[in-house]
């Protein structure tokens, strides 16, 4: 479970966000949507505790990520995959799953699991990981950054973009993993900017615009006025319908 | 809530196996490396060829002494040659700046992190080769005298501070930058020191005035360091590729994100081509423009200190290890620009690609030409018996590894585009092109050095092996363009 209490974060005097309280509740899945900048991607690092808030706090399973003492715990208990790749280059693909595992303290059947099923279920040439990472296109980097943030089997996923990058047939294979860790009653906070796949996998949508929320509740209400799609909604609240007139002519 | 106690405390036994994972995964790497198996083995053999190089070099040197000249200069100059030419080939023992080995999200308590990264930094490759190197070394001592022992540490400590100070500047953003603007402005600054030290070269030995009274040691000084600044950079990366597709040439610059067009036919193509390339071929990339400036800055600073100590070697200190350097620097290949070719280009297109190469040559023999007149000058103003063989080694050298490098650049198309079929020239920047020059260097060298010691048979199989490894690399770089072969033979039939 995530609670976040009147989050605020600043860099210098610009406001990434402020007074953000939310909830997402065990079982359920949160979309993360915004505009480049919005903010998303460093809600997730408060989220994680990799940085911290200027105001108010964030509970994950109820350890505070303002706790010094608690981050530990609080990282332990978060499957994290970062925008862009925390692979060690030098490492094959196996290597990183065994790295990760001794980072998370995974037990032999989680190292498994993830060596002899997640990996063959998202890579087409599983041989393709005895490279080093150094030398893996953006969508391996994605795919195994994704195994990595499940192996050791988290309470709470926190998914930077986890879809870009990624082809049609591995991001349907990620939309089902997803929803069955959200059946497993854990929860999940996906940040992305592929609305069509953040529909099929989020029960519930927030939208950060200008340090603020501009929608939060369930994915129906996000859709009810009359739109079919996520994106005429998201068009639609903040207000850039007109972007394709607006644009300068250079052609 | 979860009850964290399972997976969440800090455990020795899951510490000491992190530590032991990441032990010897670097150890692993010092072993062979982080790249191709062939690469990993040039990086192998590179260390005991550098040793070997200085230990002839030493022998060599020791000679010279015999007619009474001081060994331990040159033996430090050539291990000052060493190192720089190692240091720009990355894979000389340096430190660098310690990087986080483990992921800021992981969770670890702070101590278990600070020691997972310290032993992670403290066994890779460079710090490895670093320790192997200078303990070589202090064994070579008593024999060479300290001199060279404190000279290899000192320059070790001071190649890695320049490693730092590069990697520094290089990720630092100026505060002041707004978006798009470039984070290096161009450098104007550091061409004009170098036309100005060439012309105060010039005139010191050709036009002596009160302000310049003839003194050939610091015209060669002059003549270097302005050689020097302009191969540095003039280096490898040329921004530059040239299309020639169907009809016409495509001139992309990466670095100003611009395309021309230009008419196969017409009178104007060739002209412009030529002009472009050579201009990009002088352009300069930022990395080496900074580690080019300061290796010079360092080079001047330490020469000044030794001139307090030995008088006359100070340009011999300078000048013998400088010469190979530049060359290293300015490796082979890279000067010829990238040039992609379609396939349904007629006879002309090969013809032009050929005579790009030959102009893009120009400006590196011209740049040669300047470092080795500095360094005739310089060897004779240093003592009256000049190594001619040396001299004449780095003459017959030069020329024979460009056109080497030349002829390669031609001969190896190495990449292919499936879309629209082009076939790349040149191995610009191509991380095994510049192994395969430096290795090809340090062994000239070697061969050179010992077999004017009178080790001919050590000479012998030492380029045996070196014909073999060049070989390898070769036959290993051939077999990547089997799936290709059919493109490339269409090209040249």
């Amino acid at each position: 479970m995530i609670t976040a209490h009147n989050l605020s974060r600043r860099f210098g005097n610009k406001t990434i966000f402020s007074e953000l309280s939310f909830t997402v509740e065990p079982g359920s899945t949160l979309g993360l949507l915004g505009n480049n900048g919005a903010g998303k991607s460093t809600l997730i690092h408060v989220l994680s505790g990799l940085i911290s808030s200027n105001e108010g706090y964030a509970e994950i399973e109820g350890y505070r990520t303002d706790n010094p003492a608690q981050l530990r715990l609080l990282k332990s208990h978060i499957g994290l995959m970062p925008e862009f790749s925390s692979l060690n280059p030098d490492l094959s693909g196996y290597e990183q799953v065994q790295f990760s595992g001794l980072l998370y303290q995974c037990s032999e059947a989680q190292i498994r699991k993830a060596t002899e099923e997640l990996i063959p279920y998202l890579f087409e040439n599983p041989d393709d990981l005895q490279m080093r990472c150094r030398v893996y296109s953006t969508g391996m980097k994605k795919k195994l950054s994704f195994i990595l943030a499940l192996m050791h089997q988290p309470e709470v996923l926190l998914l930077d973009e986890p879809f870009s990058g990624l082809d049609p047939r591995t991001s349907r294979k990620v939309i089902g993993l997803l929803n069955q860790y959200k059946a497993s009653g854990r929860t999940a906070l996906v940040s992305s900017h592929h609305l069509g796949y953040t529909g099929q996998t989020a029960t519930h949508i927030a939208v950060l615009h200008e340090g603020k929320f501009v929608f939060e509740g369930g994915i129906s209400a996000f859709t009810r006025d009359g739109a079919t799609q996520l994106d005429e909604s998201l068009h639609q609240l903040l207000g850039d319908s007109q972007s394709d007139e607006q644009a300068p002519s250079l052609f | 809530m979860q009850n964290p106690s399972s997976h969440t405390s800090s455990n020795p036994r899951h510490t000491l196996n992190l530590l032991y994972f990441l032990a010897k995964h670097k150890l692993q790497l010092v072993l062979t490396g982080p790249r191709t198996t062939l690469a990993n083995l040039g990086r192998i053999i590179l260390l005991p060829i550098i040793l070997m190089y200085a230990y002839g070099a030493g022998l060599f040197l020791n000679r010279l002494t015999d007619s009474g000249l001081p060994a331990e200069p040159y033996i430090a100059g050539f291990l000052l040659f060493s190192t720089i030419a190692m240091v720009s080939s990355g894979v000389f023992p340096t430190l660098k700046l310690p990087v986080d080995a483990i992921p800021v999200f992981a969770p670890l308590g702070p101590e278990e992190t600070a020691l997972a990264n310290g032993i992670f930094n403290l066994l890779r490759p460079g710090f490895v080769y670093g320790v192997l190197f200078i303990t070589t070394v202090a064994f070579m001592s008593p024999v060479f005298g300290w001199l060279l022992f404190v000279s290899c540490l000192v320059f070790f400590m001071a190649i890695s501070l320049l490693e730092f100070t590069a990697k520094i500047i290089l990720t630092k953003k100026p505060s002041s930058a707004s978006a798009g603007e470039p984070l290096v402005r161009k450098p104007v600054f550091p061409y004009a020191i170098g036309l100005v030290l060439l012309i105060l070269g010039l005139l010191q030995l050709f036009y002596p005035n009160p302000l310049l009274p003839v003194d050939p040691s610091a015209a060669a000084l002059f003549l270097f360091c302005s050689g020097l600044l302009l191969s540095g950079y003039a280096y490898r990366n040329t921004n530059l590729d040239l299309q020639l597709t169907s009809g016409s040439y495509k001139a992309i610059s990466r670095n100003e994100k611009s395309t021309r067009n230009i008419a196969e036919e017409s009178q104007e193509s060739l002209r412009l081509l030529l002009r472009l390339s050579i201009k990009h071929i002088l352009r300069a990339n930022i990395y080496r423009q900074l580690c080019g400036l300061m290796v010079l800055m360092y080079l001047i600073f330490s020469g000044l200190i030794l001139y307090g100590m030995g008088g006359k070697v100070l340009v011999t200190f300078l000048i013998l290890p400088i010469i190979p350097y530049s060359h290293v620097f300015n490796n082979f290949w890279g000067f010829f620009p990238a040039l992609k070719m379609n396939t349904a280009n007629g006879a002309n297109s090969f013809m032009n690609g050929f005579l790009i190469y030959t102009f893009s040559l120009l400006p590196a023999l011209l740049l040669n030409f300047i470092l080795c007149f500095a360094a005739v000058f310089g060897l004779q103003s240093a003592h009256s018996h000049s190594p001619f063989l040396l001299i004449l080694f780095f003459f017959v050298l030069i020329p024979m590894n460009h056109l080497i490098g030349y002829i390669s650049s031609i001969i190896l198309p190495i990449k292919v585009s499936q879309d629209v079929k082009l076939v790349e020239f040149g191995r610009t920047g191509s991380f095994t092109s510049q192994r395969i020059s430096y290795l090809q260097l340090f062994l000239n060298l070697t061969i050179v050095i010992t077999a004017l010691n009178g080790f001919i048979v050590t000479a012998g199989i030492i380029l045996l092996t070196a014909t073999i490894i060049t070989a390898l690399i070769f036959f290993a770089q051939r077999s990547k363009l089997h799936a290709e072969q059919d493109l490339h033979m269409a090209l040249f039939k």
